[in-house]
């Protein structure tokens, strides 16, 4: 996740707040240690070397979120995909050395790319990629798999309000007094366009460019950079699907968002317009525009 | 230990004779393992054990019963669950082998009590309390021939072992200086809202169940320091306080040694919770170059300029780690193509890849690269440290 976590704490004792910040940090670096693309000893990198041809035994938890990851990309269209990192190497973006690739290269990138090509075995715990040069990242989605992992600590410790924050871009307030969150203006950060009240809530946002400005995202169906959208926030009670959904609605045009919105209840999605006003699509939001 | 395999290698390390006659656990069949102590590093080491071949965990032994609701997530659910490890001892016949990752001063205990009951014990470090528990240990394991490993994961690490290798082989020259740092600013405090689970839960907290940063970390440290220069320290300058978390615990917040090995080896040694700096890295200087490795994650070669040349350094990869250009050590980079299979089975996680060994140690009757030896040496020297800082 390469990313910062913070946590803000209310309560009455300082030292009992700062030991359970601890420990939902500690349980957000174990996420980190499972999840990382890059490091060699985490689980994901041992199924990038091992998924084929498999099968190998996973990790329940993990195992169950990858499983929801693909859901989640059938249920988009496959705009969300943990598949799809042939086609960021094809552009440069997972090496950070952006570039444009040729047609061939995306259309054999493309041949490595959607859920068909990996087999989730729930029963036997285990997993295989169907064909050799099949990858997984988790970047779409570990976000918000570390905040609500960090989230059931924070619950357990019964802390009575929290928020967590996964580099600032996946929120979750737990259920409480709630907090009221500002919504950046993706192109000038320091401009405020938005402030949203969640409690219970997560908040997750995407933009098509990384902090250096250049494009960063991929759309999986179609192996196109995508430049259309500035950035997305999505709004609903959990932070896995949030940051998950973030990323796919960049990709999916307004009316694949409003009938994603439509037929999943408690979703919300909020584009910020270059014009500074905010369009609002899916469930109903305690949002001020400011 | 290029062109040797693994398996041979590890073999040629036995000192310790186990028997083979008595192991429980076939060739075909699965290892049952019953987890003691299902805290914060037993969950991680459940967790591993998920993808250990040969491993079935059969059960879950706890006084805690949240640490048990959590461990059942990571099991997917199907375990027993215990709150006495002496009853699941009784109980649970098909359970070979324990994992043991409980307060320090339980595991003497728990080790001699498991290998009497049959079992095969794979137990965190310490090795136990003080030099009496450790040889109620190792009496126990002599007696009834079973498996005893100790939790010393960077042995079993790809990135270590391609270290050691370099070291072994005279890359770096004579080591004459290293610096051991693990730096983390954290409390080590749970968060416990009933005050009747302090002592239990904030046991890392206490000298009663604890040796604190020098039996946690330093132990660990103390074996790296021991596996690569084949030394034990022998003068030891410690001081330690508590300077930060003035909360009531006992342990130090930070110690800082000097060790003396035979040879004119020196080892500083800093251990800290108070501020994260440079976080953990290990260093080994010799007269010929430098090995670092940090975060048990990546590590370099910082030649000498005056050090002779090898023909392979011509393709190496280099980076800048600070104002210095290093090699990375790739493990992969040097190793044969006919040990690929154990080469991508060894880069998995060091957490891992001990427990698949100890899998195959009980289906071996191998003795474990980090065993009764090992654990004993770097206990002993680490009661020495805590000895002389207090």
């Amino acid at each position: 996740m390469k990313t910062s976590f913070e946590l803000v704490l209310e309560g009455e004792d300082p030292s009992y707040l700062r030991s359970a910040g601890e420990e939902a940090l500690e349980e957000v670096e174990r996420v980190e240690e499972q999840l990382s693309f890059f490091l060699p000893s985490s689980e994901v990198s041992w199924i990038n070397r091992m998924g084929y041809p498999g099968p190998l035994k996973v990790e329940p938890r993990l195992l169950s979120l990858i499983s929801r990851s693909l859901q989640i990309c059938r249920e988009t269209g496959g705009a969300f995909d943990i598949t799809a990192t042939p086609l960021l190497s094809c552009w440069g973006i997972t090496e950070r050395r952006p570039r444009s690739p040729k047609e061939w290269e995306i259309r054999r990138a493309l041949e490595l790319v959607g859920p068909d090509k990996i087999e989730v075995d729930l029963r036997e715990r285990s997993l295989r990629f169907k064909r050799d040069g099949v990858s997984i990242s988790l970047g779409g989605i570990g976000k918000g798999y570390a905040v609500w992992r960090a989230a059931k600590i924070l619950e357990e410790k019964r802390i009575e309000s929290a928020v967590i924050s996964g580099g600032g871009s996946t929120i979750y307030a737990l259920k409480g007094k709630g907090w009221r969150i500002g919504i950046v203006d993706p192109v000038e950060p320091k401009r405020r366009v938005a402030v949203i009240r969640i409690d219970g809530m997560a908040i997750s946002t995407s933009s098509t460019v990384d902090g250096d400005g250049n494009p960063h995202i991929v759309d999986p169906r179609t192996g196109m950079i995508c430049e259309g959208v500035r950035s997305v926030s999505v709004v609903c009670e959990d932070p896995v699907m949030a940051d998950a959904l973030s990323t796919a609605f960049l990709v999916m045009d307004r009316d694949e968002v409003a009938s994603f919105c439509r037929s999943h209840e408690g979703v919300a999605a909020i584009f910020p317009s270059p014009s500074g006003r905010v369009e609002r699509i899916g469930m109903d939001l305690d949002l001020e525009e400011v | 230990m290029r062109g040797v395999k693994r398996r041979d290698f590890l073999k040629g390390m036995a000192v310790i004779p186990i028997s083979t006659g008595s192991m429980a656990g076939s060739q075909e069949g699965e290892v049952g393992i019953g987890v003691i102590g299902t805290g914060v590093h037993g969950k991680r080491l459940l967790s591993q054990l998920q993808k250990v071949k040969g491993a079935k965990v059969v059960a879950i032994c706890d006084i805690y019963e949240p640490n048990l609701l959590s461990a059942l997530e990571i099991t997917g659910g199907n375990v027993r669950t215990y709150s006495d490890y002496r009853k699941m001892l009784e109980e649970e016949k098909g359970v070979q082998a324990v994992i043991i990752a409980t307060p320090h001063n339980l595991h003497a205990g728990m080790s001699i009590d498991s290998m009497r009951s049959g079992k095969h014990v794979f137990c965190e470090p310490p090795m136990g309390m003080d030099i009496e528990e450790c040889d109620r240990v190792i009496e126990a394991q002599k007696e009834t021939g079973r498996v005893y490993q100790i939790g010393f994961q960077r042995r079993y690490s790809a990135l270590y072992r391609h270290a050691f290798d370099f070291i072994r082989s005279g890359m770096i020259g004579r080591v004459g200086l290293v610096h051991l740092q693990w730096h983390k600013r954290q409390s080590w405090r749970r968060a416990v809202a009933d005050q009747r689970w302090e002592k239990v839960l904030n046991w890392r907290l206490y000298k009663d169940s604890s040796l604190g940063l020098v039996g946690e970390y330093g132990l660990h440290l103390i074996d790296l320091l021991r596996w690569f220069t084949g030394k034990t320290p022998e003068k030891i300058f410690a001081l330690g306080g508590i300077d930060e978390w003035r909360d009531g615990r006992e342990i130090y917040d930070n110690v800082e040694l000097l060790l003396g090995c035979p040879g004119g080896l020196r080892a500083f040694v800093s251990l800290n919770i108070t501020n994260s700096y440079r976080g953990d890295f290990e260093l080994f200087m010799g007269t010929k170059g430098s090995i670092l490795i940090a975060k048990e994650q990546k590590g370099w070669m910082f030649k000498e300029a005056d050090a002779p040349k090898s023909g392979w350094e011509t393709l190496a990869k280099r980076e800048a780690v600070g104002d210095e250009t290093a090699i990375i050590l790739d493990a992969m980079a040097t190793k044969l193509v006919e040990e690929e299979e154990m080469i991508r089975d060894e880069l998995a996680n060091s957490f891992q890849a001990e427990l698949q060994d100890f899998i195959e140690c009980i289906r071996e009757g191998r003795r474990p690269e980090a065993g009764l030896q090992e654990g004993y040496e770097a206990t002993k020297a680490a009661l020495r440290i805590i000895e002389s800082i207090s």
